[in-house]
């Protein structure tokens, strides 16, 4: 399976190609099951400067043009590519970007290519695709992956191979752009706080010398590394109000652009600063000096989370009585079976009519208008999978009385079984039950074509776009 | 604050239930891993000799017939007689049951009465509804007491069905004494080989999820059906 990845930041875009090997489990006494074994890079892209229409707005017309002569030159067709994501990170995560990038990439990109953003999602494929996240499975520790862009820093502490806390930071290389004189030509706005603490505030137009930019630069690597540490629990450069947890890693990677620059050495001068218009380079010098280490795989460590990692498939054993495959941007409704003791079949309908109600004035437009993801399923014997069924049924008919189509989603090895039952009390409505799909990390999900058997793709991310 | 490391053991044991890293005193194993272990041995003889409670059977309607089996002991030592059906048992069959249905389902408790007391509530009703979703002819279910896997053979000799499930306890283990396993044959009956009958093992509540066996073995049946052929042949 070919996976695209694109990933177009505040300051750089990129590309790569992967191939995703599936493997079927070839025991013969157990459940099918299956599984990608093997996630490749078979082609990366150069780094390109994100083409600007002005400071905020994307110019897609060059964009649309770099991805066609990458794609020509990773010699791949648009029908060749079944999974991917495109990742609209930093500051340029805006919406009229966001849907202007959407609306190209359903003719240039390839069908199955998921269009994500939402700086949690960012900070969990920029782990995956640094290597923290591989790291973190190898040995006891915690590690945090920093990382750092044109305009912020996502921070992601894994722990036995998975994410246990997300942030972001405004810390990035072209929050502050200057020429090589020292005249600054951008201050941004999320550094004003900031900035007001320091005993010579930057001003645009302004100059700034060497001892000033090392100064900010070598707080804002301070900051960093502080409030990720756990050891302060307040900065002014998160991007979302967080509630910093206790949880302390034990080593620091630096990924991301700034993380790529952290092998150089100390630049002396302003001129060594602004090789690329900016404090890039004094800020990865500054991460360098407080003893951070670079992680595995920097600049393009985000864009291979997002084009090898977003896709997984889900269980082998599920049920799937629709032609409407594949289905784009269903909303997640998280409802938990079983959260006492004992299952509770009346606590149980409440959460649900709860959840959906809830749900129905958000999402009631789209067929299926939602995916009922079933988490805290604990062992379900037949008895309690009929209660279950007739809950979820009866509330669902309720709530959504135009849907035709229903998503039931699950961890546990379970979706045929569910699957068979609901079909067997609803004549009516098209049911697609799947399993083994991990959706704590998120609120949307794509489904894709069977991919191995009955399993099919899926991705699963934060945030969707109209198309 | 420290972080609160783990035990690398520990992660090592979350892999298997298998008694490894029990620890020593001198020469000996503990106290408290002697007992357990004596426990699940009992455990595990317990569910060999025990026998399956009427009123499982009972609620699924499920009448018992019975192998050339005389006795436990004859059963354990003599796996030939439980492969063949009691003179008796043939005439029931062929007075109270469904000839030539789609698939037929058998239950027999095997080496495990304990799995079938523990398991059929759920994988039977489960079964029986997946079989229905893929509008299959069901024939007339019944217990097997004392049976062996290839007890269905003979059954398919006499009743003719198309495909037949048999869900029979596995030999207990240590891990285990609840243990079922679902064979699968298309077209059984005299002279089938091993390599034409399927099985999904390990059916309990903390190995093979129940009600989902039971729901994929209603689409292995389906399949051995449209493919007229089982085994090692059928393409999943």
């Amino acid at each position: 399976m070919t996976s695209i990845g694109l990933d177009i930041g505040t300051s750089t875009t990129k590309l790569i190609v992967s191939e995703l090997l599936i493997a079927q489990s070839q025991d013969q006494f157990t459940l099918p099951g299956c599984q990608i074994i093997d996630r490749r890079v078979t082609y990366a892209s150069s780094i390109y400067t994100t083409p600007m229409v002005n400071e905020v707005e994307i110019d897609v017309e060059p964009l649309t043009q770099l991805l066609q002569k990458e794609y020509k030159q990773a010699g791949v067709t648009l029908e060749q590519v079944h999974a991917g994501a495109v990742i609209i990170t930093g500051e340029s995560a805006r919406k009229q970007n966001a849907e202007k990038i959407v609306h190209y990439l359903a003719e240039h990109a390839g069908n199955f290519v998921v269009a994500t953003a939402g700086a949690d999602l960012e900070g969990v494929l920029a782990a995956k695709g640094s290597g923290a996240i591989e790291c973190s499975t190898q040995t006891e520790h915690i590690i945090a992956n920093i990382d750092v862009g044109g305009g912020t820093a996502n921070i992601a502490l894994c722990q036995d191979g998975k994410v246990i806390e997300t942030f972001t930071l405004h810390v990035g290389g072209r929050l502050i752009r200057l020429d090589k004189n020292g005249q600054v030509t951008y201050v941004s706005s999320h550094l004003t706080e900031f900035l007001e603490n320091s005993s010579s505030p930057l001003r645009e137009g302004g100059k700034a010398s060497f001892e000033q930019l090392s100064t900010i630069c070598q707080r804002m690597a301070e900051e960093t590394v502080n409030y990720v540490k756990g050891s302060s629990m307040a900065s002014s450069l998160l991007v979302l109000p967080h509630t910093r947890s206790a949880v302390q890693p034990d080593s620091l990677l630096v990924s991301g652009g700034v993380g790529a620059m952290m092998n150089g050495k100390k630049p002396e001068t302003l001129e060594e600063v602004t090789v690329h218009g900016d404090i890039g380079p004094l800020l990865a010098y500054h991460f360098q000096a407080l003893g951070v280490s670079q992680a595995p795989e920097t600049a393009r460590a985000t864009v291979i989370g997002a084009g090898m990692q977003n896709t997984e498939v889900s269980g082998s054993t599920v049920y799937i009585k629709s032609d409407r495959l594949p289905l784009k941007n269903v909303p997640i409704v998280n409802i938990p079976v079983q959260q006492e003791e004992e299952w509770e079949p009346v606590r149980f309908q409440k959460r649900v009519q709860q959840a959906l109600t809830q749900s129905y004035t958000l999402f009631s437009e789209g067929d299926p208008p939602v995916a009922l993801a079933l988490s805290h399923f604990p062992y379900c014997s037949y008895k309690m999978l009929q209660q279950l069924t007739k809950t979820i049924l009866a509330e669902f008919t309720a709530c959504f009385k135009e849907a035709k189509c229903l998503v039931v989603l699950c961890e546990q090895d379970i979706a045929k079984a569910l699957g068979q039952a609901l079909a067997k009390q609803s004549k009516t409505l098209d049911i697609i039950c799947l399993d083994q799909i991990d959706f704590t990390h998120g609120d949307y999900i794509d489904l894709g074509l069977p991919v191995a058997g009955e399993a099919i793709s899926v991705s699963v991310k934060t945030l969707a776009f109209s198309s | 604050m420290a972080n609160s490391k783990r035990d690398p053991l520990e992660s090592l044991k979350q892999f298997t239930p298998a008694r490894i890293g029990v620890g020593r005193t001198g020469t000996r194993p503990l106290t408290k891993d002697v007992l357990q272990f004596r426990t699940d041995h009992a455990a595990a003889v317990d569910s060999v000799y025990g026998t399956v409670p009427e009123k499982i059977l009972s609620e699924f309607n499920l009448f018992s017939v019975a192998t050339q089996v005389e006795s436990m002991e004859h059963y354990l030592k003599r796996p030939d007689y439980g492969r063949l059906l009691a003179d008796e048992a043939k005439s029931i069959l062929q007075k109270s049951c469904l000839q030539a249905p789609d698939v037929q389902v058998v239950v027999s408790d095997g080496l495990s009465a304990k799995a079938i007391e523990e398991n059929l509530s759920d994988v039977y009703p489960a079964l029986i509804d997946s079989l229905d979703s893929y509008n299959l002819k069901i024939g007339t279910s019944f217990f097997v007491k004392g049976g062996r896997v290839a007890c269905m053979d003979e059954i398919g000799e006499i009743l003719k069905p198309k495909a037949l499930v048999l869900l029979i306890g596995e030999r207990p283990g240590l891990m285990s004494a609840e243990s079922m396993s679902a064979y699968m044959c298309y077209q059984p009956g005299k002279g089938k080989k091993e390599s034409d009958r399927m099985v999904i093992s390990n059916i309990h509540k903390r190995g093979t999820p129940p009600i989902e066996a039971a729901a994929h073995i209603g689409t292995l049946i389906d399949k051995m059906i449209q493919q007229q052929m089982s085994g090692v042949h059928l393409v999943i």
